[in-house]
């Protein structure tokens, strides 16, 4: 036994391409060990879905009251007139933060085009991430005083009120209960559901999703606005929009549906794949900041005040977005205050 | 054997136990000439057998049981170590290093190598067809995930890489390693089963007990025949007597020294082996948590969860001083040290990664658990795995060394058993047959 296990392994090591020959192997193993007369192939196909993927059951995702707030995208006005970066107003929060050297933001680093990791160079990159280093830019003046820490959709509103960061700007929707946790900045993108296909699917549109399964990540305002369109949708919840493009490349979901700005994300990572009808809610994302610093919500305004005045806003689409995408740049939100 | 008197009858004596045992002197000497000489060759059966049977479990825990279970650890820890590999090649970035793609591919060559062997071995056995059945299915399914991942990761390092990766991982930790862990459970325990047969006290006590029951009863015989017969010194006899006495004492020795070698061959051998293996995989799957932290976007922070329940597994496997015991030369003891040590270095590199990325620095993390330096992630666990992979090879080689000197210890015992029981049977017969024809 002992010296069958050593020929075996010497035989292998000789070969130059073990990989093949791993194969080989296995080939060997199932002629002789699996598919033997005691084992007749009664073998269910492994099925491998994504870590935490589950059916949802459509009664229990009946969408919540968000309350009445007014308007949730109405934010703080900017400050009259803005601070010169590297010089902030004595006792603003903007001053602590130049005192510390760097700005706290909370990122994704797998929402492509958005905030994401981009491991040829190591860092963060994407929309989000672009429009959080201007707010970095008009504090101190210069380039690289951010630091970027993950948090999972799930925390955003408690990474922002525990302080964990100054804050976060990671595709979040303005909503009524959102906007009793946290304050928001003015709308920086204007989103909305759609769906994403393979292009080989017969669905076009959100009448065509009855009886199909669909995928959008757990906990969004996507999955619940899907379980209030029909009520024979075979609903997956994911940890992660990307598990849902892993779903429907593994033949196991039809179709994607969340926003289309992450939905375009998606379709950037597998040509095979299409956008398809109309948009069926209004997704507008803005950057949560803590209700304790009000100073800093109107100052990040009047960054983005800026960013949409100066053309920044559209060249920071088009190098993240459109580069890719090739889809030009949508309406710019336009900013409302209270 | 020489007359020295006349026979004439003796006085009747009741303490004289052959005279229990028939009427006549002659019929008596008969009877206990048959009894002795069978008495002789049935110990030397039972002296046989049990030196058989521990002969030969000795042996099979040396070349069946423990060459199976080494290849279950090896499918275990390849599996393991293949899983870690990965995903410090995505931590890398999109350029996988050639060390890394090279120590990936051996442990999936080495993984399903052995696995062909597992599968051939275990035959129908039923406990582990379950578990190679899972292997042998899952395996191309992960590594198919793995490259699906890789592709993404070389076309345009997409999250979606990352995706697949925490995908074949999953499979890994919830299909793969489970079945491999239970045909290396399966394995081990066949090696304890041969290994308690080998040391199994019945037949060598019953073998021991018989030489005792002939010693006294030729010792008896002896001094009844003096008494009987007026013959102080009965050579044949005699000569059966030593025999006995000599054949006995090798034998019990010898059992005595295989038990204490069997036995120390697992404290010292295929125990630590067992600990040290354990050791390692919990090492890689703590690593492999750091890593996927990292590469993943953690939305319910399992991996972390994860590491504190593997860590201190880990470090109360490495702490105990208890399988070392025996140690010949204490080199065990000293890789269990080094393992401390670098489980130490370990959680405060890892404490580093968690400082690092908590505090928004996620480059500096990466760095931390990619880098090359001393002090950085893949350096230290390289040397933990190191000392354990010394660990479980200095155990081996324990376990190698004591048990083919337990199984050497048998190692004649049966040929001078043989020989020495029907030589004693006949010497009894040649002793015994001169008196008997004196009543003709």
């Amino acid at each position: 036994m002992r010296f069958v296990a050593q020929r075996v392994r010497a035989v292998v090591a000789t070969g130059k391409r073990p990989a093949l020959l791993a194969c080989a192997s296995l080939l060997l193993l199932s002629a002789c060990g699996v598919a033997s007369a005691d084992h007749p192939v009664s073998l269910k196909p492994v099925d491998v879905i994504p870590k935490g993927a589950v059916v949802v059951p459509g009664t229990t995702t009946t969408t919540s009251p968000a309350g009445n707030c007014g308007d949730p995208t109405a934010s703080l006005p900017p400050p009259t007139t803005m601070p010169t970066p590297g010089n902030m107003p004595t006792g603003s929060y903007m001053a602590r933060i130049l005192e510390r050297g760097y700005l706290r933001v909370g990122v994704d680093q797998n929402t492509y085009l958005w905030g994401y990791r981009d491991p040829a160079t190591g860092s963060l990159t994407g929309f989000d991430i672009s429009m959080l280093q201007q707010v970095a830019q008009a504090i101190f003046g210069a380039p690289g005083h951010i630091r970027y820490v993950i948090v999972p959709n799930a925390t955003r509103a408690q990474a922002v009120q525990s302080g964990l960061v100054d804050i976060v700007a990671e595709t979040m929707t303005i909503t009524c209960t959102r906007e009793k946790l946290v304050d928001f900045s003015t709308v920086y993108y204007e989103a909305g559901q759609q769906i994403l296909v393979p292009t080989n699917s017969d669905i076009t549109g959100k009448q065509d999703l009855t009886g199909k399964r669909v995928c959008a990540p757990a906990g969004s305002t996507s999955l619940q606005n899907l379980a209030a369109l029909h009520e024979h949708i075979q609903l997956w919840a994911v940890n992660n929009e990307t598990d849902c493009l892993v779903m429907m490349e593994q033949g196991q979901v039809d179709a994607i549906s969340t926003d289309d700005a992450i939905l375009q994300g998606l379709r950037a990572q597998d040509p095979n794949t299409q956008l398809v009808g109309q948009t069926f809610s209004s997704e507008p994302y803005g950057m949560a900041i803590s209700k304790a610093h009000p100073d800093f919500t109107s100052f990040v305004n009047g960054v983005l005040a800026q960013v949409r005045a100066n053309n920044t806003w559209t060249s920071i689409y088009d190098s993240n977005i459109f580069a890719v995408t090739g889809i030009p740049a949508p309406a710019l939100p336009a900013p409302r205050y209270r | 054997m020489t007359l020295t008197a006349a026979p004439r009858p003796a006085a009747r004596d009741l303490s004289d136990p052959p005279r229990l045992l028939g009427r006549s002197t002659p019929a008596r000497l008969r009877l206990v000439t048959g009894a002795l000489a069978a008495l002789a060759l049935l110990t030397g059966l039972v002296a046989a057998l049990a030196t058989t049977q521990r002969q030969s479990a000795t042996s099979a825990s040396w070349q069946t049981a423990e060459p199976l279970m080494v290849t279950a650890q090896d499918i275990d820890t390849s599996l393991s170590d293949a899983d870690t590999t990965a995903a410090a090649s995505f931590l890398k970035g999109r350029i996988e290093p050639v060390a890394l793609q090279t120590r990936y591919s051996n442990d999936l060559t080495t993984g399903s190598a052995d696995l062909a062997i597992a599968a051939q071995e275990a035959g129908s056995d039923s406990g582990v067809a379950g578990a190679l059945q899972t292997l042998s299915t899952d395996l191309p399914v992960y590594t198919s995930i793995v490259s699906e991942a890789t592709f993404n990761e070389r076309q345009a390092s997409y999250p979606l890489a990352a995706a697949y990766l925490a995908e074949a991982n999953n499979l890994m930790r919830t299909s793969l390693l489970p079945a491999a862990a239970l045909v290396y459970a399966t394995e081990s325990r066949r090696l304890a089963e041969d290994q308690n047969h080998a040391v199994s006290p019945w037949l060598a006590t019953a073998a021991v007990g018989a030489f005792l029951a002939l010693l006294i009863l030729l010792v008896i015989t002896q001094r009844w025949l003096t008494r009987r017969f007026h013959r102080t010194w009965n050579i044949a006899l005699a000569f059966a007597t030593a025999i006995v006495l000599g054949i006995g004492l090798w034998a019990t020795i010898s059992f005595v020294t295989q038990n204490t070698g069997v036995d120390n061959a697992q404290a010292t051998g295929s125990q630590p082996v067992s600990t040290f293996t354990q050791a390692r995989i919990l090492a890689l799957r703590a690593r492999a948590d750091d890593e996927l932290t990292l590469l993943t976007r953690d939305s319910d922070s399992t991996y972390q969860k994860d590491f504190v329940t593997t860590q201190a597994a880990l470090k109360n496997l490495v702490a105990g001083g208890g399988p070392t015991v025996g140690d010949p030369n204490g080199a065990e003891r000293e890789q269990l040290g080094a393992a401390r040590r670098d489980v130490a270095a370990y959680d405060a590199v890892h404490t580093q990664i968690r400082q690092a990325d908590g505090s928004g620095s996620l480059s500096g993390a990466v760095a931390l658990a990619s880098g090359s330096s001393p002090g950085d992630l893949p350096t230290t666990s390289t040397r933990l795995n190191a000392a354990l992979v010394g660990g479980i090879q200095g155990a081996q080689a324990n376990f190698d060394n004591m048990t083919t000197a337990a199984s050497s210890d048998l190692d004649g015992l049966i040929w001078g058993i043989a020989l020495g029981t029907v030589l004693v049977a006949g010497l009894i017969v040649v002793a015994l047959r001169p008196r008997i024809e004196e009543y003709r």
